[in-house]
């Protein structure tokens, strides 16, 4: 079945695929965090950042339509809740933006959320998913946490095909006309049948071993190298904002 | 309903990560004690579950479609902390597969639907329970939806980003509308895995 919108380009080769996850994480959060809490964003640092960002896309050797797509499947989200900043003139404005009328918030709107967005998908196809877990559980994210996320992963894959198989099993004996009883019977069908699932596969990972804990064969390390490529980025991006 | 990072202030943002961060650290500390790692693989695969039913649309009038948020659900059938902590995972796991919501709005969107959503529906549901089954689930996820739809709002507003008296009209209206998607499909479910198999309904605890 088809799924390849999930998780396509991780892995790739490239400079970027190569570095260290934790530090593409790191450096990723941090420019979000700084795009976002900058107290006023221009036309000029936006396009700078962009450049800047666009010349890891192009490092990274993913696609620049992946992002593209991604970005436009996000965008009548972002255009419809901006939208009402174009209407109206905040008076409580917490930045106050240029000179603070409609049209430039929305734009700042639109800057600092096409940025991010960016940035993550980014980070996500340049990185390989577990990698990211193992990163998060090195964070002191809950194991707990990072288990399940380790399981929508590896998981996610059988499920929609299994949504997939039942849907077309539906429409076929429906001629596509079915309605939220049958949706809703489909959705429990699978929902149980995962509990099953579930069960099945923690008496078989317990049967081999496991005790609450990604591990990945790679083990990467976080040395000085890291810490002089995360230093290069900080500077990087100040010194485009500061021009 | 997911943010996208740009939208909220600095304050509301870190606010809401502390909220959120608090509530679901505890849940989690229950969770383990009560069922313990024996739970994981379960939650997990309910994790990829309504992580998947959430990728399909259904109509909603006008043109835009709503899907499935499921915070109602998971509390009806687990009990509110469960949602919360697998709501928490599928939140993480939207931000960083499909940049739907933002890392820095994460705390906000934990917030709306992985704690209020399923708070929300968990308690209408115990309190309307003995009047009318069907009724009760159905309302408790029309609501929850709404009520995290108004946290939305209200969050977006302390953030200067859109005022209330816009914000709060606009997102309740529309997710009025998008609940009732959310209703009918948690009470089909709820009421389809209580035909199945009526321990799961029953055992409801955390």
């Amino acid at each position: 079945m088809k799924h390849h919108f999930i998780d396509r380009y991780s892995g790739l080769n490239s400079l970027i695929h190569r570095q260290n996850t934790k530090l593409k994480l790191l450096i990723a959060i941090g420019f979000i965090v700084f795009v976002i809490s900058l107290p006023r964003i221009d036309i000029q640092d936006f396009v700078l950042f962009q450049i800047f960002l666009l010349v890891l896309i192009l490092l990274s050797k993913v696609p620049v339509m992946h992002f593209v797509k991604n970005y436009l499947v996000l965008l009548p989200f972002i255009l419809l809740a901006g939208l009402s900043t174009l209407l109206s003139v905040p008076r409580t404005a917490y930045r106050p933006i240029l000179n603070g009328t409609g049209l430039h918030s929305f734009l700042a709107l639109l800057a600092r959320s096409t940025l991010s967005v960016e940035t993550i998908i980014l980070l996500v196809s340049t990185t390989r998913f577990d990698d990211i877990l193992k990163a998060l559980r090195d964070f002191r994210v809950p194991s707990l946490l990072v288990s399940i996320l380790s399981f929508i992963y590896r998981y996610i894959f059988l499920i929609v095909d299994e949504f997939l198989r039942t849907r077309i099993a539906a429409v076929t004996r429906s001629n596509g006309r079915f309605g939220p009883r049958t949706w809703a019977q489909m959705a429990s069908n699978i929902l149980l049948r995962s509990i099953e699932r579930g069960e099945m596969i923690y008496i078989s990972m317990k049967a081999r071993g496991f005790h609450g804990e990604v591990k990945t064969l790679r083990e990467e390390v976080f040395g000085a190298k890291e810490w002089f490529i995360m230093a290069a980025f900080a500077a990087t991006i100040w010194l485009l904002w500061k021009i | 309903m997911h943010i996208p990072d740009g939208f909220l202030s600095v304050p509301v943002a870190t606010s809401t990560y502390a909220i959120s961060g608090a509530w679901v650290g505890y849940s989690i500390k229950k969770v383990q004690e009560k069922v313990g790692e024996k739970a994981v693989p379960a939650m997990g695969v309910l994790a990829a579950f309504v992580f998947a039913a959430q990728m399909i649309n259904f109509p909603v009038a006008g043109g835009t479609s709503g899907h499935l948020v499921g915070g109602t659900l998971l509390a009806i059938l687990f009990g509110p902390m469960v949602a919360s902590v697998i709501m928490t995972a599928i939140l993480i796991a939207q931000a960083l597969l499909f940049a739907d919501g933002g890392i820095t709005a994460l705390g906000a969107n934990i917030l709306n639907m992985g704690i209020v959503a399923p708070l929300t529906g968990y308690f209408v549901y115990k309190f309307i329970k003995k009047w009318h089954y069907g009724a009760a689930v159905f309302i408790a996820s029309w609501l929850s939806i709404v009520v995290s739809a108004m946290f939305c709002a209200v969050e977006l507003a302390l953030s200067g980003t859109i005022p209330l008296r816009i914000a709060l009209p606009a997102m309740t209206s529309i997710h009025a509308i998008i609940g009732i998607g959310e209703g009918l499909i948690t009470y089909f479910v709820v009421v389809a895995i209580k035909k199945m198999t009526p321990s799961i309904v029953e055992e409801a605890g955390i």
